[in-house]
């Protein structure tokens, strides 16, 4: 019996749609050649913990 | 009780308890306790933030939807595909970036910056949205657990419950964040690998998928219908109270944290939506499928169950081999705990480090606010112990409710404070106040978790308009309303303005002073677990 034609496209259209939003947003930086600017303060480690992997050799 | 399930079961365990017991080294204080030290592998964060996102919703009540409703149910994984990328889209990197400039813990730390509100009002109206909504949600967990237990091992769903609460709570207390998002990691594959499983053997056990089609029809033909049989308008409020979950994902403080978290706000973009964005469209049309092929099972009379909502560990104790059993009740098991280990970690930091130390200003030491934040987890887990064996029982609706009460109080003031430089303090407060008090009431008093025709007087003819619909869906817009107009009337500070357009000012990729990957992060959390093995072996 199957789905009938407007039951795949439930399926089917919005999930490409998804997929092609994935990709548009996720290469957005390539697409506009811009990125927004990061910095060590914006990074803001966990001091106490940069600290403690050090001290284990793991940073 | 069979042993190939106890088996698999088992196995599953050890390893949380492996990962809490390593994580609890890692430890030490509030900022690593509550977001890890702001340097999680971007993998962990977004595969944690889809697992602590899909909870006993995705392997129990949405299965359970599609069981009852049919294909028409397929409305809320769109509502879920399309939250989580607008997560990535509009909170993701900008809330990271924010939060590593204010050294932001939680969601009030961050708001509370962002609008420089001195009153202690957000924070306040935050810990009040998050305390009772989020153990609202952890109830909701701990029903389904109760209810995957009594399935997989034929104990009661109250002894369920119980075992859940005692499990999952161990975990949180030993380890905090880091044990909560290396164990969402495991947990996030098992579900994945469920999700896969199930439908694919549901479709071969059935005779394909024309023949599922063919029963579900001739049993009910709405069921093959994309609007359940609705047309006009009530096709497309059909279609919205389906997929009305979308906007409740911009204000989920247990998912947003997890982007406050990662190591770097960049790598939300790529490689972060890609893995968040594949893996949660595989897991919602397996579920759906799980749901949609189990009703055809037991329209043919291959399966029985008592509750559309266990028929995902139905189907696994009743039609698959003990120890593939035993996998499948460890992949619910692992939705319902990675969801509620998060919110119980949300729920306490909104009590232990909101209300206690940032709204009454007591100072405790570094160790002594992890160990208060541990007590906080016991307490939350207890209350919410209370609600999930008193409460309906019925986890769409608990969770629907919840999710509700969260997305109108936080998504509207995230979103917008994230966007718009002007939202000013007493427009975050004008808002959260509304959204907390009108959610408690509608969903409370009048409407319970979605619009009817029945409630009383004007608003039994409101109801009707949007029948079905969920409350928060509506409220959410009023929310974002009532922000807009207060902020208009009100004016924001210079300095939070100037600081909301240098701060995410974009720079050319090449060339842009950027330091390298190996110089703008130290050894990531992979890293670090890696060389730990290595060095001091898994004993």
């Amino acid at each position: 019996m199957g789905l009938n034609s407007s039951g795949w496209a439930l399926l089917f259209v919005p999930t490409l749609l998804g997929i092609a939003t994935m990709l548009l947003y996720g290469f957005w930086d390539r697409i506009t050649g811009k990125e927004y600017y990061v910095d060590e303060e914006i990074l803001a480690y966990d001091e106490d913990l940069i600290e403690e992997l050090k001290k284990e050799g793991k940073a | 009780m069979n042993d190939g399930i106890l088996l698999g079961f088992l196995v599953y365990l050890g390893l949380l308890a492996y990962i809490g017991w390593w994580a609890n080294k890692y430890t030490k204080t509030e900022d690593q306790y509550f977001v890890g030290g702001r340097k999680v592998h971007v993998l962990a964060a977004t595969l944690s933030d889809k697992a602590s996102d899909f909870s006993g919703w995705l392997m129990l009540g949405y299965p359970g939807s599609a069981f009852k409703a049919g294909l028409g149910a397929f409305w809320a994984g769109i509502g879920c595909l399309f939250g989580t990328l607008a997560d990535y889209v509009l909170i993701g990197p900008r809330l990271r970036m924010y939060a590593g400039k204010f050294r932001a813990i939680t969601v009030p730390d961050y708001l509370e910056a962002r609008l420089k509100d001195d009153t202690k009002l957000i924070r306040i109206l935050s810990a009040l949205i998050i305390v009772i909504f989020m153990t609202a949600y952890v109830a909701a967990q701990f029903t389904a657990g109760g209810k995957t237990f009594a399935e997989g091992f034929g104990v009661s769903v109250n002894t369920g419950i119980i075992i859940t609460v005692i499990i999952l709570t161990a975990y949180v207390i030993t380890g905090g964040f880091f044990a909560v998002v290396w164990t969402d990691v495991v947990q996030a594959l098992f579900m994945l690998l469920t999700l896969v499983i199930v439908p694919i053997l549901a479709l071969s056990k059935i005779g394909g998928f024309d023949k599922a089609t063919e029963v579900i029809g001739n049993a009910d033909p709405t069921k093959l219908h994309p609007f359940g049989g609705a047309t006009g308008w009530a096709a497309i409020i059909f279609a919205i109270g389906y997929a009305s979950w979308i906007v409740g994902y911009l204000g989920q403080p247990h998912i947003v944290t997890r982007y406050m978290s990662v190591e770097d706000p960049r790598k939300l973009r790529r490689p972060g939506i890609f893995i968040s964005g594949i893996w949660t469209t595989i897991v919602l049309w397996g579920a759906f499928f799980a749901g949609f092929l189990g009703f055809a099972l037991y329209q043919a009379g291959m399966l029985n169950v008592s509750d559309p909502e266990r028929i995902i560990p139905a189907m696994a104790v009743e039609l698959m081999p003990s120890w593939v059993a035993g996998f499948v009740i460890a992949g619910i098991i692992s939705a319902v705990m990675s969801t509620a280990d998060s919110q119980l970690l949300v729920a306490s930091s909104a009590i232990a480090r909101d209300f206690y130390h940032k709204v009454l200003g007591k100072e405790l030491g570094k160790k002594q606010m992890v160990n208060l934040s541990r007590l906080v987890v016991a307490g939350v887990a207890v209350i919410g112990l209370w609600f999930a064996i008193t409460g309906p029982g019925i986890i769409y609706q608990m969770v629907a409710t919840a999710w509700g009460g969260l997305a109108v109080g936080f998504g509207p003031i995230l979103t917008l404070s994230l966007w718009w430089k002007r939202v000013t303090k007493e427009g975050g407060i004008a808002g959260m106040a509304y959204g907390l008090l009108s959610e408690v009431i509608f969903e409370a008093k009048i409407y319970g978790w979605a619009f009817t025709k029945d409630a009383p007087g004007i608003w039994g003819t409101i109801g009707g308009w949007f029948q079905d619909v969920p409350v928060f869906f509506i409220n959410f817009f009023i929310t974002l309303f009532v922000i807009i107009i207060v902020s208009l009337l009100t004016k924001p500070p210079e300095d939070a303005v100037k600081l909301h357009e240098e701060i995410f000012k974009k720079v050319p990729i090449e060339g842009a002073g950027k330091k390298s990957i190996t110089e703008t992060r130290a050894k990531s959390q992979v890293e670090n677990v890696a060389e730990f093995v290595l060095t001091k072996g898994t004993a």
